[in-house]
C-alpha cells in the first residue's frame, strides 16, 4: 500500500485551534496557506480536501465579490470594512477546524506531537495582510467613483 | 530448565533488566538457543535499542526460530528506524506466511495509523477482529479510533470488552485514563493514570503523562481545560469574537461587560498556559 504513496512519513500537525490567530491576524490567505499545509501534513482524504477547497472558494466569493467595500451592501470605506471582512475568515476557520478535527485527533492519539506555528505564521500573516490590502484596493471602487 | 522459568517470570513481572541478565547468562551457556535470542531481541525492541535488537534477531533467525515471528519483529525494527516501506513489506510477508496471526494485523494497523492512513488501518483491524474478536490488542486499537471519533457509546462498549479480556491492571488503568482524557474528563483520567503510574513507577513516559494531566485537572488552572473541552483556546475566542460582533452590531447594553469578561478570561488562560509551559521546561531541565 505504501509503495503507491508519495508522502510516506508520520503525520505532523499544528495545533489546529491556533489557526484562529492566523485567521484573525493574517486573514483568509494565511488561513488557507496553513489550513492546506496542515491538511497535507495530516494526509486528509481527498473528500475532506475537496470540502476544504469548496468552502475556501465559497468564502472567497463572499469576501471579494459580495462584501466589496464602497459598493453593494457594504457602502463603507476599506479601513472600516476590515473588521467585518474578518467574519468570513473566522467562519472559514471554523469550517477548516471541523474538517481537520478527526485526522488531528487520530494524530494526537498516535503521535502526540505538534509543530510550532509561530515563526512561519508571522511571515505568512504579514504577506497575507499585504496581499489582502492590495486586492481590496484594486476591487473596491473609490469613494468618488 | 530452572533458568528458563526464571526468565519467563522476570518477563511476566516486567523486570526487563533482570530478564536480560538471565538471558545473556543462558546464551553464554548455549549460544544457539533460538528462543532466548528472540526474547532478548523483544526486550531490546521495548527499550528501542535497535542495533542490539538486530544482532539477536538475526541470530534467532539463523538458529531456526519461526519465520513469521522474526518478520514481525523485523517490521518493528524497520518502524523504529523509520524505514516505513521495509516495515510494510515485512508485515505483508509475515501475513503471507501466517494470514491468521492477529498481532501482525494489529501492528500493521498501528504503523498505518502512525503514518496517517486510518481508513486502511481500520480495514485491517476489522479483518483482525473477524479472526479473533476477543483479542485485547485489536480492541485496544479499535478504542483509539473510537476516542478520535468521539463516539462515546462505542467507546464504552470497547472499554467493557477490553476490561473483560485484559488481565494487566496497569494497562486497564492506562486505557481508562486515556479514554477519560479524550472525553475531557480530566479528574477521572488523573485518577486512572496515577494508579497506572503507581503500578509501574519506573516508567518515564507514564510519569510525563501524569504530570501533564495534573495540570489539566488542577482547579486554579481550570480555564485551560475548559478551553480544551471546547476544542482549544482558538475555538473559544472565535465564538467570542463572533458573539461580540453580533452584540456590537445590536448595541446590547451588557456588551462592554461581556467584552471585559472575555478578555480577562483569555488573559488568565494564556498566563496559566505560559506558567505551565515554563514549569514543564524547568522540570525537564532539572530532572
Amino acid at each position: 500500500m505504501l509503495d503507491n504513496k508519495a508522502n510516506v512519513n508520520p503525520t505532523r500537525s499544528y495545533t489546529i485551534a491556533n489557526l484562529f490567530f492566523v485567521a484573525l491576524i493574517g486573514g483568509s490567505f494565511a488561513l488557507v496557506f496553513f489550513g492546506f499545509a496542515n491538511a497535507r501534513m495530516l494526509k486528509v482524504s481527498s473528500a475532506r480536501f475537496y470540502l476544504m477547497l469548496m468552502s475556501m472558494l465559497s468564502i472567497f466569493v463572499i469576501k471579494f465579490l459580495v462584501l466589496v467595500p464602497n459598493s453593494g451592501i457594504m457602502v463603507i470605506p476599506v479601513i472600516d470594512a476590515v473588521p467585518i471582512l474578518r467574519i468570513p475568515d473566522l467562519i472559514l476557520f471554523l469550517i477548516f477546524y471541523h474538517i481537520l478535527r478527526l485526522p488531528y485527533r487520530i494524530h494526537m492519539i498516535m503521535n502526540y506531537e505538534v509543530t510550532y506555528l509561530l515563526p512561519r505564521a508571522l511571515v505568512v500573516c504579514l504577506l497575507s495582510i499585504l496581499l489582502e490590502g492590495v486586492i481590496l484596493e484594486i476591487i473596491s471602487p473609490t469613494e468618488e467613483g | 530448565m530452572n533458568q528458563q522459568l526464571l526468565i519467563e517470570h522476570y518477563l511476566r513481572i516486567k523486570q526487563y533488566e533482570k530478564a536480560k541478565a538471565a538471558l545473556e547468562q543462558a546464551l553464554a551457556e548455549e549460544p544457539h538457543h533460538a528462543l532466548n535470542h528472540y526474547l532478548l531481541a523483544c526486550i531490546y525492541s521495548n527499550q528501542e535499542l535497535w542495533d542490539e535488537m538486530e544482532i539477536h534477531l538475526e541470530q534467532a533467525f539463523s538458529s531456526g526460530y519461526t519465520k513469521d515471528s522474526i518478520l514481525l519483529l523485523r517490521a518493528k525494527l524497520f518502524t523504529g528506524r523509520g524505514y516505513w516501506h521495509k516495515a510494510e513489506h515485512a508485515y505483508i510477508e509475515a501475513l503471507s506466511i501466517n494470514p491468521n496471526r492477529v498481532d501482525t494485523y494489529v501492528n500493521y494497523a498501528e504503523l498505518l495509523l502512525h503514518l496517517g492512513y486510518y481508513r486502511e488501518a481500520s480495514k485491517l483491524l476489522e479483518t483482525a477482529e473477524s479472526i479473533h474478536p476477543q483479542d485485547k490488542n485489536v480492541i485496544r486499537c479499535q478504542q483509539y479510533l473510537q476516542m478520535a471519533k468521539d463516539n462515546k457509546k462505542n467507546l464504552v462498549q470497547h472499554m467493557e470488552r477490553y476490561m473483560d479480556v485484559e488481565n494487566d491492571q496497569m494497562k486497564i488503568h492506562i486505557q481508562l485514563g486515556l479514554a477519560a482524557y479524550y472525553q475531557n474528563d480530566y479528574y477521572t483520567a488523573k485518577k486512572h493514570l496515577r494508579e497506572a503510574f503507581l503500578m509501574n513507577p519506573t516508567s518515564p513516559d507514564l510519569l510525563n503523562v501524569v504530570r501533564l494531566i495534573e495540570y489539566d485537572a488542577h482547579p486554579l488552572i481550570r480555564s485551560m481545560s475548559w478551553t480544551q473541552t471546547m476544542g482549544g483556546l482558538g475555538i473559544v475566542l472565535c465564538y467570542a469574537v463572533l458573539i461580540l460582533f453580533v452584540i456590537g452590531h445590536f448595541n446590547w447594553k451588557f456588551g462592554p461587560w461581556l467584552f471585559h469578561a472575555i478578555w480577562i478570561f483569555v488573559f488568565y488562560t494564556m498566563l496559566t498556559r505560559m506558567i505551565v509551559w515554563l514549569h514543564i521546561r524547568l522540570i525537564r531541565k532539572f530532572t
